[in-house]
């Protein structure tokens, strides 16, 4: 077993990792949201304050990681010409400019609004105000349209199209 | 431009998608339950529920599609006799392990014990019982682990030592 490493490929696997954790978590927010819909409703104020907090401190700083790696490997293989890493760094920029440009203002006012639809049903059953369901529908579709980026940059990335 | 790509591309691009949706998420529970616990303690039953409901929806179907893909590679490109291989197997098996027999378990657990401490919580700072205390020490014991694993697994099968 040979264990001598480049650095170039200790780089790749920090992009990597920082793409799993940038982005996975993405994917887990559907599962939290039909939970939390489904059987407590009152605690969609906190859901929507963690997604905002996630976005803030693991989305945003991983992102400027895979970033900065991506940059670094593709000036170090001379990669800058390949569609993919032109593809990546697009996609790159379109997630992180959709995380501050578009789910945090609108995470950030789905919280509130869910939590005035939560105070206004005092003790009884919440029943979520049009505004909410509609702002949660829009958030939710953009964040399906990412995910799908996502998944369509991690395949470009390792088929290495156009290298 | 060549957009054309291989079974073995496919696969193998099918294989880190499956990666990204296994355990990307698993890194933001600290976070998640740190502000829940902080701002808004009620939300922490459901949160362990969303926890073991992810690990069950997410975790370990995307696990086994990394293994059935992760064995496909290994056999296309014979690579079975490769330390890389032989780590990621492991690696996938403890993961599997853990999430079955201790992280659903102890999230369930910790979602019981959270909602009878609640039922005499009245507002102010959230002091969880023994029991949901030891729960979530398992939690972030396990889940830690699982997680720096999975880390680890991503170097190794990157570097290829």
């Amino acid at each position: 077993m040979v264990l001598a490493v480049m650095f170039w490929e200790v780089v790749l696997a920090v992009h990597i990792a920082a793409i799993v954790i940038a982005f996975g978590v993405t994917f887990a927010y559907p599962v939290m949201y039909a939970v939390g819909l489904k059987s407590e409703q009152r605690t969609m104020p906190g859901f929507h304050r963690i997604q905002d907090v996630v976005g803030k401190f693991v989305i945003s700083p991983f992102l400027a990681l895979a970033l900065i790696c991506g940059i670094y490997l593709a000036s170090h293989l001379e990669q800058w010409s390949a569609f993919y890493v032109q593809w990546g760094l697009g996609a790159i920029l379109v997630l992180g400019a959709l995380g501050g440009a578009f789910f945090a203002p609108r995470e950030r006012k789905l919280g509130e609004l869910a939590e005035r639809d939560v105070a206004a049903a005092g003790d009884g059953e919440v029943t979520f105000s049009a505004e909410y369901l509609a702002l949660r529908k829009q958030v939710a579709t953009v964040g399906y349209l990412a995910a799908a980026l996502v998944l369509v940059t991690i395949y470009f990335m390792t088929v290495h199209t156009g290298a | 431009m060549a957009l054309g790509a291989s079974v073995y591309q496919l696969v193998l691009a099918l294989h880190i998608m499956a990666v990204v949706l296994a355990f990307g998420w698993t890194f933001m529970l600290p976070i998640a339950f740190a502000v829940a616990s902080k701002a808004d303690p009620r939300s922490l039953p459901v949160l362990h529920r969303a926890e073991y409901m992810s690990e069950r929806l997410l975790l370990n179907p995307a696990l086994t599609v990394l293994v059935g893909a992760g064995i496909y590679l290994a056999t296309d490109a014979h690579l079975w006799g490769q330390f890389f291989v032989q780590w990621g197997v492991g690696a996938a098996l403890v993961i599997g392990y853990l999430a079955g027999s201790v992280l659903i378990p102890a999230a369930k657990r910790a979602e019981q014990a959270a909602r009878r401490d609640l039922e005499t919580f009245a507002g102010g700072e959230f002091a969880p019982g023994e029991e949901y205390r030891a729960a979530t020490r398992r939690l972030t014991l396990f889940g830690s682990a699982t997680s720096l694993l999975a880390l680890a697994t991503i170097a190794i099968m990157v570097v290829k030592p």
